[in-house]
């Protein structure tokens, strides 16, 4: 399609939308350094390989990157990406996903964000938008109803996310555009920085917030009016009719506290690290739990596009430490994170650390980490020279230390880096106290309790990531979704809880497969939907009439071309490690005497390998790459 | 006469609708016991023997406390 320069508009009409399928076909495409614009058209069977998000995301930057580039280079391409099922009636699809080379681990960034925005660019006519280069000053993009402009935002640089999000509001004219943007962590280039959607929700890992500011690209601004289509309505209608009957009963603990209602049930359960992992009990944990938090902090509460379940939190509070409402409310990771990981049980200045992760456009995890090792150096002595240094259990430090890193000042600037960078300032004396997978720091999912999503973290192309994984505890005894799934599959009994054997591989590769199509479909990972329910989703979205092992071949396909972007990017199997705190065992508390070892690692992957049939260094085999459709991208002999 | 000898499982909310303890006798498997729990759909959890984790490959002994603590989903943004 012809390039414009600038601004674009495609012609898009609403019964191109409503009716046919739920893509249109069209793939934006920006390039900020020649400020060209165009459209690539996609045919049906690029959706029905790749079906959008993560699966997308690694296509474009299998086929347009080269190997090694700079992710913080104009040639890195940030990729905006819903899925095929994002804005579809389907309850639990408000979500997209966000893609590019990391900047955080060198390997795949892709991280998921819920919200409106993702339909929003559905509802606008574009699949997905792929950015490219590196504008000459600050800009924003602005997209509406199939219209796209590049505009100017040097007014915006250097905002909060709050504050630019009123500015833009302002400057549109109009509240319901949906924006995703950057703040001043994303900026200053820290190597965790979020993109923030509506300000409250993140595409939170790898340093996708570091890619989109070395762009100079402030913000993507969506208004979207017409309607995402359908080839078969009827067979959607089927599933969301029968999550609209269960999700009250199946969903009550989202509906009920949200993710904060397991901050004492995991600490109890020995799955968050505490003090940068080397307790194992937290006095006074109730305090930042949901039973405190919603009758202190909760106003309200918030949802994503189409979704009845509304478990975000809305916290606000006023005194000496004021917090706004705007910018939502602390989920599980970030409580564990911000609070348990560095010792803080205050729910205030926990919810005050979130609400500065939000409007810096910071990842709470890695942010939440990065600190706790930053505590564990100076508890051992072996940081100084410094203003300033976080000590564990000190709330106002765990505040401080956020603006610091956003500012990228004092401390800041070597905790912008991560932990893994940091360790390797410091020394060999700081590696023991590192909680990472491929430089990205460990969510709060101890994998000396949840053993084979501590091999996943050593796996995943991401980096240290839980959602793409399998959760240990959700499958050892009956009940939860993650057992219906895999009981659909044939499995009899429940997984085994400690260790990795054969029979939790195989359950991880199916799992880990349905997550990965999760994510490209791309739907919340909250609702307990089964294969059948993604069955008919997919086919009623696309008018196809794919089955259970399509959903696990494209799950298997987006697996594999990830490894093969790893190897392309010059990872090798000693690289899929856990760091040190993975094998730290506590003397007391519920996970006492408890860790995998690494060989027992090391034996897994050689078992995972073989199941995957790649060879005993985690290079897929030809026959594999030609089974799930990968031939473009066998790597070739020279 | 001599008290049975007995050990104590918790069940609490959100697993079930009211907070339940249940007597078990000593020398029971745990993972049997666990089979027959009726724990409302969609819901997992750990066992926790005495404050530690347990698999449930476990008999039960005088004077044990079971606990059973949720597993909700971890975070999404
Ligand atoms: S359950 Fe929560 S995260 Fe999932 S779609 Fe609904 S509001 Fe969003």
């Amino acid at each position: 399609m012809e390039k414009n320069n600038k601004q674009f508009q495609v012609l898009m009409e609403q019964d191109f939308l409503d009716g046919k399928t739920a893509f249109t076909g069209k793939i934006l495409r920006v390039n900020l350094t020649t400020e060209e614009i165009w459209v690539d058209e996609q045919p049906e069977s690029f959706y029905q390989k790749w079906i959008g998000g993560r699966g997308l995301i690694l296509y474009y930057l299998m086929k347009e990157t080269a190997p090694k580039i700079d992710p913080l280079g104009p040639e890195n391409l940030l990729i905006f990406a819903p899925g095929l099922l994002t804005g579809t009636i389907l309850p639990g699809t408000g979500r997209h996903a966000v893609g590019a080379k990391s900047p955080l681990t060198g390997a795949l960034a892709s991280s998921e964000a819920g919200g409106w925005w993702g339909a929003e660019v559905k509802k606008a006519g574009f699949d997905a938008v792929v950015i490219q280069g590196k504008a000459s000053r600050p800009v924003y993009l602005w997209i509406k109803d199939g219209s796209v402009e590049i505009r100017e935002a040097e007014h915006l640089w250097g905002k909060t996310t709050g504050d630019c999000q009123e500015a833009l509001h302002t400057e549109l004219g109009d509240s319901k555009v949906r924006i995703a943007q950057i703040g001043p962590a994303g900026e200053n280039e820290v190597l965790y920085a979020s993109i923030m959607h509506d300000i409250n929700r993140a595409a939170g890992r790898s340093g996708l917030g570091a890619v989109m500011g070395s762009k100079n690209l402030k913000a993507v601004a969506v208004r979207g009016t017409m309607k995402v289509g359908l080839a078969d309505q009827a067979l959607v209608k089927m599933t969301a009719k029968w999550i609209t009957s269960n999700y009250k009963d199946m969903m009550g603990w989202a509906i009920s506290y949200g993710t904060s209602g397991s901050v004492k049930f995991n600490h109890d359960s020995g799955a968050t690290g505490i003090r940068n992992y080397q307790d194992a009990v937290l006095d006074g944990i109730e305090n930042i739990d949901a039973a405190t938090i919603f009758p202190l902090l909760i106003k309200d509460r918030d949802t994503c596009n189409r979704c009845p379940v509304r478990c975000k939190l809305v916290v606000g509070h006023d005194g000496e430490i004021t917090i706004e409402e705007k910018y939502g409310g602390p989920e599980y990771e970030s409580i564990g994170g911000l609070g348990a990981l560095c010792g803080i049980t205050d729910p205030v200045i926990v919810a005050k650390a979130n609400e500065l992760c939000a409007a810096y456009g910071l990842d709470t995890i890695s942010t939440g980490g990065t600190i706790a090792f930053t505590m564990n150096c100076v508890q051992e002595g072996l940081l100084d020279g410094f203003d300033f240094l976080p000590t564990f259990d000190d709330g106002d430090a765990l505040l401080k230390s956020i603006q610091l890193i956003a500012d990228r000042s004092g401390i800041g600037d070597w905790m912008a880096e991560g932990s893994y960078r940091m360790a390797e300032r410091i020394g060999n004396a700081a590696v023991p106290f590192l909680a990472v997978s491929r430089k990205q720091e460990f969510p709060l999912h101890d994998p000396r309790l949840k053993n084979a999503m501590g091999m996943g973290y050593a796996l995943s192309a991401t980096g240290a990531d839980h959602m793409h994984n399998l959760n240990d505890t959700f499958a050892t005894f009956d009940g939860g979704d993650v057992c219906a799934r895999l009981r659909e599959l044939g499995f009899e009994t429940p997984l085994e809880l400690w260790g990795i054997s054969d029979k939790k591989i195989d359950a991880f590769v199916y799992e880990t497969a349905f997550k990965n199509f999760l994510d490209s479909a791309v739907i919340c990972h909250f609702y307990p939907y089964e294969y059948h329910h993604m069955v008919d989703a997919l086919n009623g979205a696309g008018g196809w009439n794919l089955d259970r092992d399509d959903i696990n071949q494209i799950g298997d396909r987006i697996i594999t071309l990830a490894r093969l972007y790893l190897l392309r990017e010059g990872f090798t199997l000693a690289d899929d490690t856990l760091s040190a705190r993975a094998y730290y065992r506590l003397s007391e508390g519920p996970i006492a005497g408890k860790s995998l070892t690494p060989p027992e690692l090391a034996d897994a992957l050689q078992r995972y390998f073989k199941r995957m049939n790649w060879t005993e260094t985690g290079v897929p085999s030809p026959e594999v790459l030609t089974e799930l459709g990968l031939e473009d991208f066998i790597p070739s002999a020279s | 006469m001599k008290e049975p000898e007995t050990a104590l499982l918790i069940l609490d909310k959100p697993l079930v609708d009211h907070k339940l303890e249940m007597r078990l006798p000593e020398g029971v498997y745990l993972n049997e016991i666990v089979k027959t729990l009726k724990i409302k759909p969609g819901l997992s959890f750990v066992l926790l023997v005495n404050g530690q984790v347990s698999d449930g490959n476990y008999y039960v002994k005088h004077g044990d406390i079971i606990n059973c603590i949720p597993q909700i989903v971890g975070g999404l943004y």
